[in-house]
């Protein structure tokens, strides 16, 4: 037991929580650029 | 017509009435939540340093943490799957058996928060085992020239890098 | 208060920060992919922890914002709650979202470099307890905005509940030393500097940048489009458009018995 994780393999721990950051924030913002399309579209102002 | 208006001709009295009422509310909700924060945080134990661990009679068989340092050179493999090691506080150390699959972290010199009973001949029975690392981060590089130039003896002082390097 | 004052015009606000939208959203886009590259092709591998740490650069500043958003509304709170300025309480209510979402993303990254670090997934330590509990008041107060049908009612009621809320900040923040936690105690905040060399702080720095610049973009962006939609709202009823062209309170239709706190 060193008491270390050097040298350990982590892709897939460290790539999920990456793309789990991408999406979710990526998504909110997608959402909100959405809305605001949506409403300024029709807009005359 | 204007937003501003309106506003100027609203009261300020209403609106210090509101502050004062924000004043008062929000406060007096905050400390109590607050306190009852505090309260229960310090009736709650989260985990025991070994010098404060109490006997196996006053614990009686109730699920408690004991939180310390491995002991250096104390892990020692059973038959099976059963590990034995020592934990410390550098006042007090309790000697721990486990069946738990131990974390990556785990070893001499690093943190260990375990949670189990405490038998009656004073060993700790370790239904999980925790690791704990501290706040300190160092690339593994300056690690290694600290190591090279000599230089590690002064950096495990401050406490920056790992004791069993 | 002046300042405050010239704000409350929607229609300036949206002069003033409409530039703004699109380079906050650049920023946003150039810092995390900057920050992104950084962080995962050239920062060091910790001594103790190895590659692991680079979940570091997505957990720390979704926790940071987590806790910024929250501040965000709760002063934006204050303001809509005592100046009765509207303008302030769409500002809190549009952060909600994104203060939630960092909130979650704190805790899944959390969690997962959690279960490689310490060995389990979950715990109920205090620094993740009460980031459990920032992430319900998020919960709460957006169903609160939700739940009450008069919108001057419900602001003020969410006000209040973020205003009292705000205690879980330095609970959060300072749990870790006050009480014995499983969570180590802070690496860059603190007394003695930052714990954590300049070749982890510069990415980790970028990063939480090109968080706080999406949370900017997001929230204007929202802004803008409750104001349009309100504005659209209005003209769809042309007997109130007078009392609803900017955005108000209904009780400052000037009905006699006014504003009750």
């Amino acid at each position: 037991m060193d008491g270390s994780l050097m040298g350990e393999d982590f892709t897939l721990a460290i790539t999920a929580c990456w793309v789990i950051s991408a999406l979710c924030l990526g998504a909110i913002a997608a959402w909100a650029v959405a809305r605001y399309r949506k409403v300024s579209g029709n807009d005359h102002d | 017509m204007t937003e501003e208006q309106p506003k100027k001709r609203m009261p300020r009295r209403r609106r210090q009435q509101r502050l004062m009422l924000a004043a008062l509310i929000v406060p007096a909700l905050t400390g109590a939540i607050g306190l009852a924060v505090i309260a229960i945080g310090q009736s709650q134990v989260y985990f025991y340093p070994p010098r404060d661990l109490p006997s196996p009679s006053e614990l009686d068989g109730r699920t408690v943490r004991l939180g310390g340092m491995v002991v250096e050179g104390s892990i020692e493999q059973g038959l099976e799957t059963d590990t034995s090691f020592r934990v410390t506080d550098y006042v007090e150390t309790v000697t721990v058996v486990t069946n738990d699959m131990l974390p990556g972290l785990f070893g001499d010199n690093q943190g260990v928060v375990v949670q189990g009973t405490l038998a009656a001949d004073g060993t700790f029975i370790a239904a999980r085992v925790m690791a704990k690392h501290d706040e300190n981060y160092m690339p593994a590089e300056v690690a290694d020239a600290l190591e090279e130039s000599g230089r590690l003896e002064e950096y495990k002082k401050k406490g920056l890098v790992e004791q069993d390097r | 208060m002046k300042m405050l004052a010239f704000l409350a015009n929607p229609d300036r606000f949206r002069r003033l920060t409409g530039p703004a939208l699109p380079v906050t959203g650049l920023l946003a886009t150039g810092l995390v992919l900057v920050g992104a590259v950084w962080a995962l092709g050239f920062s060091p591998d910790d001594q103790v922890q190895g590659e692991a740490v680079k979940i570091m650069y997505v957990h720390v500043p979704a926790a940071w914002m987590a806790m910024a958003a929250y501040a965000f509304i709760a002063v934006a709170s204050l303001i809509g709650y005592v100046w009765r300025h509207s303008l302030a309480d769409v500002a809190a209510r549009e952060a909600a979202l994104p203060g939630f979402v960092f909130t979650l993303l704190a805790l899944v990254t959390g969690s997962i470099w959690g279960r490689i670090t310490w060995g389990v997934w979950w715990d109920w330590d205090a620094r993740m307890t009460s980031m459990l509990a920032l992430l319900f008041i998020y919960a709460g107060y957006m169903a609160l905005w939700r739940a009450i049908e008069n919108e001057g009612q419900a602001a003020r009621a969410a006000a209040l509940l973020a205003m009292v809320g705000a205690i879980n900040l330095p609970i959060i923040k300072f749990s870790v030393d006050f009480w014995e936690t499983l969570h180590q105690k802070a690496s860059v905040i603190r007394a003695d500097g930052p714990s954590m060399p300049a070749s982890m702080l510069w990415p980790l720095a970028i990063m939480a940048l090109g968080y706080t610049a999406f949370f900017a973009f997001h929230v204007m962006l929202r802004m803008h489009t409750v104001i349009l939609e309100k504005r659209r709202e209005a003209r769809a009823r042309p007997a109130r458009a007078a009392s609803t062209a900017t955005i108000s309170h209904p009780a400052s239709d000037g009905s006699p018995s006014g504003e009750h706190a």
